[in-house]
């Protein structure tokens, strides 16, 4: 009796140590951080281009904002239109389809596929075979091939939480597919559309192996052209800390970066609750 | 009188499952018609195939034929015309969400009504035959979703009107509400039975006296017997619909 | 007015191309496993498979090249698998923390913060890891070099466990209610009840979630990259240097000259992970089949 009561005490403290361990990452993650890298952060960082001897080891880290900016608004151009008629498809004109199930397995296996592996096949494909070199324009392609399973599986999920009753009802008067799809699913389903497009957003911000072969180079002015290569601030992270440029710069990068990414993770989280308020 | 919905030999599966087994059955014009019988005998699924809305679930399939004013509507290449001619009330009282009055528009916008006049007259006179328009008139640019119970399955009622069917499918409309509610919709729908067919399901045996002409028992997904409302309480032919109606009494 | 005809053109024509913008999506991964077979395709006739997955040296540049990625291939699966051993206990802890034990209110708060540890880029976790971690080991065990794989599984356990605790969570919500009430009604202790009524019923879903786990820690480039050490040779303990095949595609392939076996090398390479990982997640769907059929009902 008193054996078995140990036992329960032990078992009930690791459950609650393991799920306190998991706010201990973050709050370590953050403080760390901050610890480290908050001194660094100011206009002239923020808003410098890299200086010193070897470059970068001094100065500021706009072009790689710039550039990650530059990645994220091309990967989102190539993700979006596909992402949102997949999930469309999905979620209203497929149901009870073959090709629906086929293309469901098939998104979902795209998830999975290693980053590293997408930068692989682009740069065979976009860097060689079509000559684009390192380039923004492949690294676009890459992230955006990347988080496109993100935006059809998010948004095909919030698609599918508006009330199937409304299509029924709908259906019932004799109205088309698109005319219930336009009036009722998507202004119900926009919330969570957006926090999925944000999270993909977030997720193309702070991908690494895929920009790192084809579109990144260690110091570029990131103006936008678009067969010319770029920085990017997780690459520019990689460089500072792997060629010894200068710790305090890659804390202050990493912090930046951090802070970025969970702001937009916040911000999607806060959406996708509007959109559960929506559909309870 | 006019045999307005005539359903011949019609059976219905659900994958394998067989719902709906040779069903022959007419329903009259201007007048309504319930359909009683227990739980999961193919009530609902009798209604939606009247309205082609059962073959939205999967793996449905269909025999036999159902005519909506002689028009054989499963060899019909219109769906959508089909299920505008025959609208459907569910069980489950549902608010598009829109304002209340685009919920009773949604299906004239589609139809192409755009006057701004001609839209203001379908939503106050479609309001008005379900009992509605004075309750709502003030807030009709509100959201539908805060509508009660009761509200709800009117409006959903005025939203199908709006599209003008020729037949009425009603499936438990009262189910969800309280009796000063469902004496409402009762007197409704013998209003509305002098324009249209009207075909309701209910599990409320009074409410199939009150309001019905005829009644139709089904058991088992097949049609035990149908005939005056009357006649089939007071005097079943069959034994399991004596059975099913003594439940009333004892 | 909007004249009929009209309407059903645009509804036909929105119609036709989502679905078959969905199609051509669908093709979107075939494409990507088709061209990367292709470009590898003379290491496969040339060396072969199996002297290609066992092969002990990888001298891609020396004539004629040696081309075997055995040491590559092991120090993925050591590392993902070291990386699993570390986070599934504590994942599926985490997860039965929050599902049964933790008070509503910490567990709304864990919830995001799963949420946001996900979001942490991985060259962010690869580098304090090499910045903290690593200094941590070299200066602890007075090391050279602290690098390793259990560096690289420690680090990856860290990014996979918001995966396993999530998805854990989630396979132990569907237990239906009964069965608590059911269970706790017999007078058996809560941990008791936890561990031999709800985790098997919940088994499918939390091995999904390990599962899941496991691939996206075999696939990972960054943390493995600063963490792993980069060597080429076969590890023989969990405290080798390694370089997992991840690695070795983002150090070798900008270097590698197109056409060349080295370069082909590296796709054949990057196809080797890519069957791992989606015969992986194909493993990962079969065990989440209840979970997802309910999907698509209408
Ligand atoms: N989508 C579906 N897929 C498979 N079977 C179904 C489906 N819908 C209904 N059924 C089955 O068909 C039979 C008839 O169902 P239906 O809903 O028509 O019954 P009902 O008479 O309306 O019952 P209730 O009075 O409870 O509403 C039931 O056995 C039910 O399980
Ligand atoms: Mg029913």
């Amino acid at each position: 009796m008193i054996k078995r009561n140990l036992g329960d005490r032990i078992l009930v403290s690791f459950f609650w140590i393991s799920g306190l361990f998991i706010l201990l990452v973050l709050v370590a993650i953050l403080a760390y951080l901050i610890w480290r890298g908050g001194a660094f952060i100011n206009i002239d960082f923020l808003l410098g281009s890299p200086e010193g001897y070897p470059l970068g080891s001094e100065g500021g880290i706009l072009p790689a904002i710039k550039g990650t900016l530059w990645l994220i608004l091309l990967a989102l151009i190539f993700s979006i239109i596909p992402g949102l008629a997949t999930a469309v498809y999905l979620s209203e004109y497929g149901r009870n389809k073959r090709l629906t199930e086929a293309v469901n397995v098939l998104v979902q296996s795209m998830m999975g596929i290693p980053s590293i592996v997408v930068g692989l096949f682009v740069y065979a494909l976009c860097v060689v075979r079509l000559g684009w070199g390192i380039s923004l324009l492949a690294g676009g392609v890459a992230l955006g091939l990347m988080v496109f399973p993100v935006i059809v599986v998010s948004s095909r999920n919030a698609l599918l939480a508006v009330d199937d009753n409304y299509r029924l009802v709908a259906r019932a008067l004799g109205v088309s597919e698109s005319y219930i799809f336009w009036r009722v699913i998507l202004p119900r389903a926009v919330p969570g559309i957006l926090a999925g497009i944000l999270l993909a957003l977030g997720y193309a911000a702070g991908a690494t192996a895929p920009i790192m072969v084809t579109a990144t180079a260690i110091i570029a002015s990131s103006s936008g052209v678009l067969l010319e290569p770029v920085m990017a601030l997780p690459y520019h992270l990689y460089i500072l800390f792997n060629e010894h440029m200068s710790l305090d710069n890659a804390y202050a990068t990493a912090l930046v970066l951090v802070l970025m990414l969970v702001f937009i993770n916040a911000l999607a989280l806060w959406l996708h609750s509007i959109q559960e308020r929506n559909n309870a | 009188m006019m045999n307005t919905v005539e359903l011949k030999n019609f059976s219905t599966w659900y994958g394998q499952a067989l719902v709906l087994q040779d069903i022959n059955i007419s329903f009259c014009n201007h007048s309504i018609t319930a359909i009683v019988g227990p739980s999961g005998c193919g009530k609902t699924t009798l209604l939606r195939s009247i309205n082609r809305t059962a073959e939205l679930e999967r793996d449905f399939t269909c025999q036999g034929e159902i005519q909506v004013f002689e028009t054989r509507i499963y060899e019909a290449k219109e769906i959508s015309a089909i299920r505008r001619r025959v609208g459907m009330v569910y069980q489950i009282p549902v608010a598009l969400p829109l304002s209340i009055r685009e919920n009773v528009l949604f299906g004239p916008r589609y139809y192409g009504v755009n006057k701004r006049s001609q839209l203001d007259n379908i939503v106050e006179n479609c309001l008005r035959k379900v009992a509605l328009w004075d309750e709502v008139k003030h807030r009709l640019n509100q959201s539908a979703d805060k509508l009660s119970g009761g509200q709800k399955q009117r409006l959903a009622m005025a939203r199908v009107l709006a599209v003008e069917p020729q037949v009425l499918l009603l499936d438990e409309p009262c189910s969800s509400l309280d009796p000063a509610s469902t004496r409402l919709i009762e007197e409704l729908l013998e209003e509305l039975s002098r324009e249209l067919c009207i075909i309701i399901v209910t599990h409320n045996l009074p409410q199939a006296r009150r309001i019905a002409r005829e009644t139709v028992f089904m058991l088992d997904g097949k049609v035990v017997e149908y005939g005056p409302t009357a006649a089939l309480f007071a005097d079943p032919k069959n034994e399991k619909t004596r059975g099913f109606v003594s439940g009333l009494y004892g | 007015m909007q004249s009929p005809l009209k309407r059903k053109f645009r509804e036909r024509f929105f119609a036709a191309a989502v679905s078959t913008i969905a199609a051509l999506s669908s093709l979107l991964l075939i494409a990507i496993v088709f061209f990367i077979f292709q470009e590898s395709l003379p290491v496969w006739s040339n060396v072969g498979v199996l002297k290609f997955l066992s092969g002990a040296n990888w001298r891609p540049v020396v004539v004629p090249p040696e081309l075997g990625i055995a040491p590559m291939l092991v120090s993925t699966m050591w590392v993902a698998l070291g990386a699993l051993v570390i986070a599934a206990p504590l994942g599926f802890g985490c997860a039965i923390f929050m599902a049964e034990f933790a008070p509503a209110w910490l567990a709304a708060v864990i919830r995001p913060v799963l949420n946001m540890l996900t979001g942490i880029p991985s060259v962010v976790y690869g580098f304090l890891g090499a910045a903290v971690l690593v200094k941590f080991f070299e200066v602890t065990f007075d090391l050279a070099s602290g690098e390793s794989l259990f560096a690289a599984s420690l680090v990856l356990a860290i990014m996979v466990l918001p995966f396993i605790v999530s998805n854990s969570e989630v396979a132990l919500r569907a237990v239906p209610d009964e069965y608590r009430y059911a269970g706790l009604s017999l007078g058996v202790s809560k941990p008791y009840f936890v561990l031999h009524i709800l985790v098997p019923m919940a088994r499918r879903g939390m091995l999904g979630a390990m599962v899941l786990g496991f691939g996206r820690a075999m696939g990972e480039t960054m943390a493995v990259l600063m963490l792993a050490g980069n060597t080429l040779l076969v590890p023989t303990s969990w405290f080798s240097k390694g370089e997992p095949l991840p690695a070795l595609i983002a150090l070798e392939l900008g270097s590698a000259t197109p056409g060349t076996p080295h370069y082909q090398a590296l796709f054949a390479a990057g196809l080797v992970l890519l069957v791992l990982v989606i015969m992986v997640n194909l493993l990962m769907n079969i065990f989440l089949r209840r979970v997802q059929s309910g999907v698509n009902k209408f």
